[in-house]
Parts: structure tokens; C-alpha cells; sequence
């Protein structure tokens, strides 16, 4: 007959006595993770191994405190490590095309950044200063008039010597021309004929002459030019370095103990000038006929001397901890901005902009797998950095190779960064399955449990727990009632009376809706009844299916009795998942027997409306009763069984042992009361095994009742084995304390046929034979009559077949 | 333009293509834009060489040829080097947003300019000779002595806004050399600067006083001591 449960069994009640504290006020906040020892030390080991591919993958259900979990094992180890370094990018002076990174420590890079601001305002005026000097403008007019002289010299020569010979030296538009004067005038061509023929020869000999000489002159005169721009561009040189020394002097002394940003203040240095020209406005060079570049004073090429810091680490003490919320390609890895120009889209390394990988390098990186795996290439980008133990800003165009235009290639940063993925269990599984790089890149799995044993210890931490989520979101306090109502809650999510939910956010909603509640009544602290209030509510605001469907029950649209007996007819039990809401509907079973091959047919197998747990539970049927009733004849009936009025498939064998009880009704031809409702599966030995979701499967049969009215005589039937399970609501519990309803826990097939017929289920005796007035033994009865009948119709059939044949 | 001048409000700048040319052309933009007067360019095709041009023992000599020359020649390479002067001209008024005129002459170069400057209030023209950069340049020496209107002669272009330091004296036209002088500084920040008439070296005197520009009055200087100065100053003078 099994056992009927009483309340105890029915909940877990604790005594709010039994706690040492008045509300979670008093309660300290939890400081480390509770219930989840297996994931700690797969947290330990993957932060304590800085070694390659030891990053983590943190696999568990939303709302299981993964987040909250890592954050306070990285912040702690983070606490403890040194800040990582500031990454900057400057201008790469021999390919412009490739900036240069630098590490620098942290706070450095902010401060030279401020420091070339400085520089850069300064330098705009002070180098054309230096060249409006009275000093640099003599030692260049020096160089003019040595220049000058030189030329005014040889001229001078060249003229003296033409005048001698009444020639005179005339610049023509593409060269010198020696001409004859006579008298002041040029002499015309008409006074040229009229020369005599020596004197026309002498004189085109001089003209020759003259011009023969000119020419070796003029062809001096580049040379001459060459090596006085080399003079004058040294002066220059010395000058625009003079300038630059003196703004730099400063920012040497600064950064004297950082080797390369002393590296870079040289290259700065020489920089400058090489190109001092492009800093002087045209015309202020005296003397300098080379033409000046036209936005010389333009931004772009002071530009070229600013500190793009990509990654501030000033001010922080210790290692980085960084979480991306939005993990796509460029904010990942970093990328490079443009600006519109003149209708087109320029760049330059000022506009590198930094990825989380930046900002977490030389610490701590926290990701949401499915984010990164959902975003276009950014797990592949993450795996390509971990993998080479470097950030390459590039975009996704030049990545994919679809992309050809020149861009900025800026100089790869060492990545050393802890990678920790959040994600459930069966992404988890899918990376280990599916992806070949994940077991080497995601060395360690730190697998969070759902639930935590219900213990002495949970006791202590619990209420903590509690206290810190009601810091954490700003709730009212509970008192000790309010926290024995939220761990029975706990408990009640686990669907285990010995377990508690590590789900945090669940708790955390029904405290906060529970706070409201309580603060909408004018009190300051949480009560059961609030949490319980809340907890209705939430079943209320879920509950409309659930409503819709008992309607259809009670209005007889669907057919379950709740009274009477039948035969071959009981109440199974199953539970639906609708949205957030899980809840237990009643189902008829009934079943059918006739003479045949020892088959039971689910018809809803038959039509494709089951699942394979489903049918497997049936086929147990064919095995039980071939086990126990027919050792040494075949099984000869055939049987049927099926869900009435189910429409959308079943699946799952909690329904087996109901099914088995039908089949054991219509074969005995006794009937089961109606007033009974049965869950759990059946083995082929007759054993009752555990299922799940019982407590919504005892609440869906026992507000159908209530509905009816409870007569008293109305219960479940459920595995022993599911006893700890029981979670039952309040209601429930009181109806079976008052003898309204009643839950039986039944270990094997017979105590549950027992408890459904009202009659003996009969053992068997050494021969396997069952008392005839027993349920066994009329099983056992009606299959042997079956068999022989079957029998006498085969000997009858062969019979009639030989006689045929002869 | 004789007589005195209370504005200037056109502006003649002789046009070469020597680097002094080009200093003269940016300090004479700037200094229409400033005044807010014309800028009147002129360039001579100098009749001497196209005469020249005609002999038919004259070649013109580069560095790599010695090549003939004839009076086409010539003519069509000053018409190319007045066409440049002229974009020249118009590319310097365009930057300082100015108007402009342009005009080419032929004769003899300082005769031309001597008198288109009689339509000038203020001639603008590069000191140095093409051969002897360091020398000051017989056309710019006939200008500085000759010229109607007041002469700029220069070598670098005029720094902007600079002070201006005038030798004063009460000859006629050391009066106009004051009110010149008034009327440039009046385009500065700077009050004029005065320099003693006796002084024996004004170009000096006037980088004492921090002076970007010297005014000298014509009549006040012996011409053999005005081209000394005019050759060893390095500062602008204005001829007045």
C-alpha cells in the first residue's frame, strides 16, 4: 500500500529561532563565493597559472552568481598585482605608415603625452622665433654675401674686362649677351657693317672670348648655389636644433629613467629638424628661395609629435580587471578611426583607438562567450591574439583580405592578459566539441553548480548571502521569518529539500518584489509574508495557461475524474514549462487489452507523439509482464495504451508506472479509483523509480481537487525516492494535515496497485504462482487464459493446415 | 603724382625675375592690402636688348650653350617672362584680396619706371643688379635718384608691421618723408621712429631703434653717400 506522507514530509520548515539574528542587517556581506568549491578551484588554478592557454572558460546557468563570482576571485588576486603598464602610440618617423608602441610604467604615458602637448604649442612659435633671432639672421646674411661677393667678384671681373673691350654685359631672358657700345649706345647693325673686316673679326673674337669665359663662370654658379644652401641649411640646422634642445631639455630630465621615451625624444629631436623649414612661415627665411609648404602651420604635422595614450593605468595600484559588455571585433582588439577630409576619410596614429584586450593586458579580461562568439569575428580575432601573444590593430576588412587601401599597420602590443568566458554549460560543451582551439586556448573549465548542499554550513552563509543581495540592490532588510521563507524558497527552486539554489538573480527578484511589497504596506522589514506574498504573485502573474487549462478540466472539455473507479483508467501526471511558469496537469491514461502477440502499443508512439524516453518507459511494460506472468509460455495479449485528449506529444517515462497500472487494471478487471493520481516510472522488475518535477505534479492534481472540492479520499502516489524532493506549498501541507488530501510514497508497483484498487497485489509463491483472489493473481489468470486459448487456436490453425496439405 | 601725397592709393611695383623681384612683389601686395590701394605692376622689355638682339655677332650664353639669338627670339622670350610677371602679379593681389592692373612697356628699363611712377603714389622695386646680388642694381640707383614718386627699394621682403624710423629734416621733402612715414606706421602698431638728419649712418641708427624700414628724404642725401647706404643697408629704404 506504500506510505502516506505527513506534513513533515510534505516541506521543509525551519524555525526562524533557529537563526542567531534579528534581520540581515545585522549580517555582515559575503566575501567569497558560497557553495561552489568545485568552480574555486578551477578559478585558483587557471589566475594562479600564468602560463599559455590557461585561460578560463566559467560554465553555469544565468543567474548562478558567474559574474559576481569571478569578479570577486579577480579583484581579490588583482588587488595583489602590480598595475599594468600604460600603452601609448607615437609617430614612427621612418615609417609613417607603421606607428611605434610604447610601455611605459604606469602613469608615464599621460604624463608625456601632456608634456608633448606642451612641446608642440611651444614649438610652433619658438622655432620660427629662433629664426627671427638678430643671431641667426647675421650668421645667414654672412653667408649671402660670401655668397654674393663670391658671384659679384667674377661678374665684376667679367664686366671690367667687357668694358675694356667696349662690350657690354647684358642679361637676356635665358642667358648673358655681350654687346658692342659705342658711345653709350648699343651699337646698331648698320655701325656694324660699316667696321672693317679685322675690326669685326677682332671683335667677334672678343665677343667669343668673353663668352667662353661666362660660361665657365655660369657653370660654377650651380655648384656654387649647392654649397651654399649646404651652408646655409647647417646654420639653419644648428639653429632649429638649439631651439628644439631647449624645449626638450625638460622633458629629457622627466622621463630620463624610461629608455624609449628618451628613444623617441631623440627622434622627435632630429624630426624637427630635418624639418624646421615646414614650421617658418615663407618669406621669413631671409634670402631662402625655396618654396615652403603650404599648410606648414597646419595641424597635421605638429600631429606627428603628440602621444596617442591608448591605455591609462596612472591611476590605478593594482593589475586591470576589465569587463566588455559589448565584445565585437574593434572593441576587442582596438581599431583605427578616420576623419572627413576634403571629401576623404584620412587617419593617422592620433586616432588609434584602444580594444578591452588593451586596457585588460598585464591582468584580467571578462567576456560573455555567447557575446564573442555571436559578434563577427571576434572570436576569431580573440584567438588569433591569444594565440600570438599579441594585439594587431587591423580592421576586419584587411583581416578578411577583402580590403586593399593603404591604412595605418600600427606596431603589435605582447599580450599577456587572463581571459575568463562566461557562458552556459552546453556552449561550453559545444567549444569543447566543436572548436579545436578551445581546449588549447581554455585550458580550465570552472564548472558552477546550480545548488549547494543544505547543510549546517549553507545555514550560516545563506542569511549572509541575503544580506549582501539586499545591499546589493537596495532592498529592505529581511527579518529571520523573511529569511527562513527565502532558503525554504531556495530549496523549493532545487526541487530538493537537501539542496539550496546557487541561483542568486532568482532570489534576488523575488527579494526585491518582496521589498516592494513590503514597502508598499508601510514597513520597514520583510516578513514570510511578504516573500510568500510575492511568491503567490508571481505565480498569479504567471499562471494564466496554467488557469486556462484547469478551466477546460472543470467545464469537462478534458476528461479527468477526481471520484469513482474505472477500469483500465487512471490519472497520470505531467508537467509543463510555459514561459517562466512550470506547473503539474492531470492526464487520463487508459488501456486496453485483447489476445495477441504480447505487444503493447503506445499510441502515442504509433503517431509520432511521443519521445523516446516515452516509448522507452512502454517497452519496460512488454518486459514486465513477460518477467513476472509468463516465464514458460509466450505473453499472448496485446495491449494498448494512450494519453487521452493529449494533442502536442509526451515524453519523458514518469508516466510508466500510471501506464503500468492501467494495464494491470484492465487485464485483472479491477478497477482503480479515480480519487488517486500516480507519477513515476517503472523498471522491468516492478520497481517505482524517481521522476521530476513532483511537487508541481501533487499541486496540479491537488488544485484540480480543491476545485472540486476535497472529499478526503483524493492523493498522489509518488516514488519513495522522490520523498526528499517534497517542496510542497503551503496549501498542500495543510490540506494533508487536516486528512483533505493525501501523498503516498510507494516503492514498487504493487504497493501502488494496492493503493489504487483497494485490493491485496498478492506474491508469489515458490512456484511463481499468484494467489488467485489477489490482483497478481488474476493478472496471472487472464494471461495464462490468453495463452492457451491462443495455443488451442494455433493447434488449430496447424491442424487445418496439415490437413490441406494432405 | 607730384606735389604732396596724402594717401597712397596706388601702388607701382617694378616687375624682374631676380629674388629681390620677388621680395618686391610680396612687400608690395602686403603693403597695398594694408593701405588698401591698388598694386599697378609693370614690367619693361628693355628695347636695349632687343636691339642688341639684332647684331649678328651677340649670342646668348648659358651655362651649357652658346646659342644665336635673333630679335623674334627675343621678343617672344620677354613676352613669355611679361606673361609670367603678370600671373605672378595676379596670384600675389589674389592672396592678399587686392586689385590689380598690369602693364608691359618697352624702352629703357628706368626710364619706364620713372615714368609710370608718375602715376604712382609709392614705387616698389628690388634693389639688387641681376649680376652683383650683394650690388645695388643700375635700374633701382636711376630709380632712387629720378624717380617722381617715393622709391621702396628692398632686398627681403618687409617684415609685417615692423616699426618704421624716418630721417627727418624740414626740406620739402623731408616733410613727405614724415607723412609717409605716418602713413605706413598708421598701418602698424608702431609710432615712427625720427633719426637726426646729421646722422652718419641712418641704416644703423634705424636697427638701433628696432625699424624694419628707413625713410630717407631725396634731397637729403648726397647721391654717391645714398647709394653707399642703399648697398650696405639691409633694411628696406623708402626714397622719399
Amino acid at each position: 500500500m506504500g506510505r502516506e506522507l505527513t506534513a513533515e514530509d510534505l516541506a521543509l520548515h525551519l524555525d526562524p529561532d533557529d537563526f542567531g539574528f534579528e534581520t540581515t542587517e545585522q549580517l555582515q556581506d559575503l566575501e567569497h563565493v558560497i557553495g561552489q568549491p568545485r568552480a574555486a578551484e578551477a578559478l585558483r588554478l587557471a589566475v594562479g597559472l600564468r602560463r599559455p592557454g590557461y585561460n578560463l572558460f566559467v560554465a553555469g546557468p544565468q543567474g548562478a552568481g558567474r559574474h559576481a563570482m569571478v569578479r570577486i576571485f579577480l579583484e581579490e588576486r588583482a588587488a595583489n598585482e602590480p598595475a599594468a603598464e600604460d600603452v601609448c602610440y607615437v609617430y614612427n618617423f621612418q615609417i609613417p605608415s607603421a606607428p611605434v608602441s610604447l610601455k611605459l610604467p604606469a602613469g608615464h604615458g599621460r604624463a608625456l603625452a601632456v608634456d608633448m602637448d606642451v612641446f608642440v604649442e611651444d614649438l610652433a612659435s619658438a622655432l620660427p622665433a629662433a629664426f627671427e633671432t638678430d643671431r641667426h639672421r647675421m650668421s645667414r646674411q654672412v653667408l649671402e654675401e660670401e655668397y654674393a661677393g663670391r658671384q659679384e667678384e667674377l661678374f665684376s671681373q667679367l664686366r671690367t674686362r667687357a668694358r675694356a673691350k667696349d662690350l657690354e654685359v647684358m642679361r637676356a631672358p635665358a642667358g648673358l649677351m655681350f654687346v658692342p657700345r659705342r658711345e653709350g649706345q648699343v651699337l646698331t647693325p648698320e655701325a656694324l657693317a660699316k667696321l672693317s673686316v679685322e675690326e669685326r673679326e677682332a671683335l667677334t673674337k672678343e665677343v667669343e672670348t668673353l663668352q667662353k669665359e661666362s660660361q665657365d663662370i655660369l657653370r660654377q654658379i650651380p655648384t656654387w648655389e649647392r654649397e651654399h644652401r649646404a651652408r646655409a641649411r647647417d646654420v639653419d640646422r644648428e639653429t632649429a636644433s638649439q631651439a628644439v634642445d631647449h624645449l626638450l631639455l625638460a622633458l629629457r630630465q622627466t622621463h630620463a629613467d624610461v629608455p624609449q621615451v628618451i628613444g623617441f625624444i631623440d627622434a622627435v629631436r632630429e624630426d624637427v629638424i630635418q624639418n624646421h623649414r615646414l614650421f617658418l612661415a615663407s618669406g621669413e627665411n631671409p634670402g631662402d628661395e625655396t618654396p615652403q609648404v603650404a599648410d606648414v602651420r597646419g595641424l597635421p604635422l605638429l600631429r606627428r609629435y603628440l602621444v596617442n595614450v591608448l591605455v591609462d593605468q596612472g591611476g590605478s595600484s593594482s593589475a586591470p580587471v576589465v569587463y566588455e559588455d559589448n565584445p565585437n571585433f574593434p572593441n576587442l582588439l582596438g581599431r583605427v578611426e578616420h576623419r572627413a577630409e576634403m571629401g576623404a576619410l584620412v587617419t593617422d596614429f592620433n586616432l588609434i583607438r584602444a580594444g578591452a584586450l588593451h586596457r585588460a593586458n598585464g591582468g584580467y579580461i571578462v567576456l560573455d562567450a555567447h557575446k564573442v562568439l555571436s559578434q563577427p569575428f571576434a572570436w576569431e580575432g580573440l584567438k588569433r591574439a591569444l594565440r600570438s601573444a599579441e594585439i594587431r590593430i587591423e580592421s576586419i576588412g584587411h583581416v578578411q583580405g577583402m580590403v586593399s587601401t593603404v591604412s595605418l599597420e600600427p606596431e603589435p602590443i605582447p599580450l599577456d592578459v587572463k581571459v575568463v568566458l562566461v557562458g552556459n554549460h552546453r556552449l561550453c560543451h559545444s567549444l569543447q566539441a566543436m572548436e579545436p582551439d578551445f581546449a588549447d586556448l581554455f585550458k580550465v573549465v570552472a564548472d558552477i553548480d546550480e545548488q549547494m548542499p543544505h547543510d549546517a554550513h549553507a545555514l550560516e552563509v545563506y542569511p549572509q548571502l541575503l544580506a549582501t543581495l539586499t545591499r546589493r540592490h537596495k532592498l529592505l532588510h529581511l527579518d529571520r521569518s523573511g529569511v527562513t521563507r527565502m532558503i525554504e524558497h531556495a530549496a523549493r527552486i532545487t526541487g530538493d529539500r537537501e539542496r539550496l539554489t546557487t541561483r542568486v538573480r532568482d532570489l534576488g527578484e523575488v527579494m526585491t518584489e518582496a521589498s516592494h511589497l513590503a514597502g508598499e504596506a508601510g514597513r520597514s522589514i520583510v516578513t514570510a509574508t511578504h516573500v510568500r506574498d510575492a511568491l503567490e504573485a508571481r505565480r498569479y502573474r504567471a499562471g494564466r495557461i496554467r488557469t486556462r487549462m484547469q478551466e477546460q478540466i472543470l467545464r469537462g472539455s478534458v476528461l479527468i475524474d477526481t471520484d469513482g473507479e474505472q477500469l483500465g483508467q487512471i490519472n497520470g501526471l505531467a508537467v509543463l514549462q510555459v514561459g517562466g511558469d512550470s506547473f503539474g496537469r492531470p492526464s487520463r491514461i487508459t488501456a486496453r487489452v485483447r489476445m495477441g502477440d504480447g505487444k503493447v502499443v503506445d499510441i502515442e508512439r504509433e503517431v509520432e507523439l511521443s519521445g523516446p524516453s516515452h516509448s522507452k518507459g512502454v517497452l519496460i511494460l512488454s518486459s514486465f509482464f513477460a518477467g513476472r506472468y509468463a516465464m514458460d509460455r509466450p505473453l499472448s495479449m496485446s495491449a494498448s495504451i494512450v494519453f487521452e485528449q493529449s494533442y502536442g506529444g509526451v515524453d519523458g517515462d514518469s508516466a510508466s508506472s500510471a501506464e503500468l497500472y492501467a494495464l494491470l487494471s484492465v487485464i485483472s478487471g479491477v478497477p482503480i479509483q479515480q480519487n488517486f493520481a500516480v507519477t513515476g516510472s517503472v523498471n522491468q522488475l516492478g520497481r517505482v523509480q524517481a521522476i521530476g518535477g513532483v511537487n508541481e505534479k501533487i499541486e496540479g492534481f491537488f488544485e484540480l481537487c480543491r476545485e472540486r472540492g476535497l472529499t478526503g479520499e483524493q492523493g498522489v502516489l509518488i516514488p519513495s525516492s522522490n520523498v526528499h524532493n517534497l517542496m510542497l506549498r503551503d496549501e498542500v501541507v495543510d490540506a494533508v494535515e487536516n486528512g483533505q488530501f493525501h501523498v503516498y510514497s510507494v516503492d514498487t508497483i504493487d504497493e501502488g496497485i494496492a493503493r489504487l484498487t483497494g485490493q491485496v497485489a498478492g506474491e508469489a509463491d515458490a512456484d511463481g504462482i499468484y494467489p488467485p483472489d489477489t490482483i497478481n493473481g488474476k493478472v496471472q489468470r487472464r494471461l495464462q487464459e490468453m495463452a492457451e486459448k491462443r495455443e488451442a487456436l494455433s493447434e488449430t490453425g496447424r491442424r487445418r493446415g496439415e490437413g490441406g496439405e494432405s | 603724382m607730384t606735389g604732396t601725397p596724402l594717401a597712397i592709393r596706388r601702388i607701382l611695383i617694378a616687375m624682374d625675375r631676380s629674388r629681390h623681384g620677388s621680395a618686391a612683389l610680396e612687400t608690395a601686395a602686403e603693403l597695398a592690402a594694408a593701405l588698401r590701394a591698388e598694386l599697378a605692376g609693370l614690367f619693361v622689355e628693355d628695347a636695349e636688348l632687343v636691339a642688341a638682339a639684332k647684331l649678328s655677332i651677340v649670342r646668348q650664353v648659358d651655362e651649357s650653350s652658346v646659342s644665336d639669338v635673333g630679335t623674334d627670339q627675343i621678343e617672344q622670350q620677354l613676352r613669355l617672362q611679361a606673361g609670367q610677371a603678370q600671373r605672378d602679379l595676379a596670384k600675389a593681389a589674389r592672396s592678399v584680396r587686392i586689385e590689380w592692373s598690369f602693364e608691359s612697356r618697352r624702352g629703357k628699363v628706368a626710364e619706364q619706371v620713372n615714368e609710370a611712377a608718375k602715376a604712382a603714389d609709392l614705387v616698389v622695386i628690388g634693389k639688387g643688379g641681376w649680376a652683383s646680388p650683394g650690388r645695388l642694381g643700375s635700374t633701382a640707383l636711376q630709380v632712387s635718384a629720378s624717380c617722381a614718386a617715393p622709391s621702396l627699394l628692398l632686398a627681403h621682403s618687409m617684415v609685417r608691421g615692423c616699426r618704421v624710423a624716418v630721417l627727418s629734416d624740414e626740406s620739402p621733402s623731408g616733410i613727405r618723408a614724415r607723412q609717409i612715414a605716418e602713413i605706413l606706421a598708421a598701418a602698424t602698431v608702431h609710432h615712427p621712429r625720427f633719426i637726426d638728419a646729421d646722422s652718419r649712418d641712418p641704416a644703423e641708427e634705424a636697427l638701433d631703434v628696432g625699424a624694419g624700414l628707413l625713410v630717407l628724404p631725396r634731397q637729403s642725401a648726397d647721391p654717391v653717400d645714398l647709394e653707399a647706404l642703399l648697398v650696405r643697408s639691409h633694411l628696406p629704404v623708402l626714397i622719399v
